[in-house]
């Protein structure tokens, strides 16, 4: 019993660590493909359209977001601080709580709920409908004219969805503290600008590209595995992709 | 006529070969069998032949007109404006003009069968192979294969129960049992 247990125990967890591995390996197949995939005038449209569904698709999403969860946070934390009078101190703050934690991961989050589960069935009804027989067939090779630019074009969004998301924040907590506490717009951004450091944008533009390209990699790969278009095939799946993004993410936040 | 009893590409080549290369034929043979050749006689060259099969689909992310025009832009990097100048007068024939720019499940049958006869033309092949054609397709086909007044001959792999095409005296007919 206590064998069985431990067994299954060991595989649950291999299996698990296991698909960083088969990521990788999926990795080296696309990167394979990038010496001449962008130069290709279909391969780059591609690009551009998923970059539109990325992000202009996204943006609105990503503008309320920001001005409601800036408001709030900024909010709560000008309260805190004023009890304990510690004003001077909101730029560090508010750099800490937006910059490093919350843009990275709403952003992931509105990325994976609306780009990386439509990439992934995308990729599936492509494989299940027999479409990559005609790229195949055109000696088109889908991993750099198809995959290759959806990975890609994740990255840039995220890239930009970030910026946004950190403007409309920063400008959702000042307008609602304009309102509540009476600060003006002066001190509002001296104190955001004296603490906010070019490391600060580098560690919030890097944990927001590796997890968009690691969740674009996985829901493409994700795709492949489907094997059927049927809702419980298709529900699995969302929740495995879900679920090992938003534990990357995490495991992405302890190191950077 | 000529009868074979192997599922196999070689004695399609050998009967081919017999019966002449350019000539338009029909194969015909059953609904159960016909998916085992259609792959064989795709196979045959692709590099000279046209191909409209449901086994070699539009691709439902990109756009009509980048379907059709899918080998000349991707395999020799020829932009979507310069494909379309050169097939104009085929595209205002057809009257897919307005198709261009849609996914194909937006179009019915009939367009997506003029879609893909063009997809074929652009190769510029002189053998178009059909994988199963009912007889609305059949007779466009002949009208467009009249307007472009070319040497291109019909590969028609057709089912034992489709006299509009059995019942034609211009093809080669090969039985594929």
């Amino acid at each position: 019993m206590i064998e069985k247990l431990v067994i299954n125990l060991g595989r649950i967890i291999i299996s698990f660590f296991n698909i960083y591995i088969q990521l990788v390996l999926f990795l080296f197949k696309v990167g394979r493909e990038i010496n001449f995939s962008l130069i290709n005038r279909l391969n780059f449209r591609i690009l551009l359209r998923e970059l539109y569904n990325n992000t202009v698709k996204n943006f609105l999403y990503v503008v309320f977001s920001g001005f409601i969860v800036g408001g709030f946070l900024i909010n709560v934390i000008l309260n805190i601080l004023t009890n304990l009078n510690s004003y001077d101190r909101i730029g560090e703050f508010i750099v800490k709580s937006i910059f490093h934690l919350l843009s990275p991961f709403i952003v992931s989050i509105i990325l994976l709920m609306r780009s990386a589960i439509r990439s992934m069935l995308e990729v599936a009804y492509l494989k299940n409908n027999q479409e990559l027989n005609t790229y195949l067939f055109f000696d088109a090779i889908p991993e750099g004219s198809l995959f290759l630019p959806k990975i890609l074009s994740f990255s840039i969004s995220a890239l930009i969805l970030n910026f946004y998301f950190i403007l409309f924040s920063l400008l959702g907590g000042y307008i609602l503290l304009g309102f509540l506490h009476h600060i003006t717009y002066e001190n509002y951004i001296i104190q955001i600008v004296n603490y906010v450091g070019l490391f600060d944008i580098i560690r919030t533009s890097l944990k927001v590209v590796i997890i968009s390209f690691f969740m674009a990699l996985l829901s493409v790969k994700n795709g492949l595995y489907i094997y059927s278009l049927e809702i419980n095939a298709i529900m699995k799946h969302i929740v495995n992709l879900s679920l090992i993004t938003i534990f990357t993410f995490f495991l992405v936040m302890n190191f950077i | 006529m000529c009868k074979n009893n192997k599922n196999d590409a070689s004695f399609l080549v050998d009967d081919i070969i017999v019966y002449g290369y350019k000539k338009d034929i029909l194969f015909i043979t059953d609904a159960e069998r016909k998916k085992n050749y259609v792959f064989d006689l795709i196979s045959l060259s692709k590099k000279e032949y046209g191909i409209i099969s449901k086994k070699l689909p539009f691709v439902s992310n990109l756009y009509v007109i980048e379907n059709i025009f899918f080998v000349l832009i991707y395999k020799y990097n020829i932009s979507l404006s310069k494909c379309y100048e050169k097939f104009k007068n085929i595209i205002k024939w057809l009257k897919i003009n307005d198709l261009l720019w849609v996914y194909k499940h937006e179009l019915t049958d009939l367009e997506l069968f003029k879609c893909m006869f063009l997809r074929a033309l652009t190769i510029e092949p002189s053998i178009i192979f059909i994988d199963g054609i009912s007889e609305e397709e059949f007779s466009l086909t002949m009208k467009i294969l009249d307007f472009l007044d070319k040497d291109i001959f019909l590969w028609i792999l057709a089912e034992k129960n489709d006299n509009f095409l059995l019942n034609n005296n211009s093809f080669k007919k090969i039985y594929l049992s």
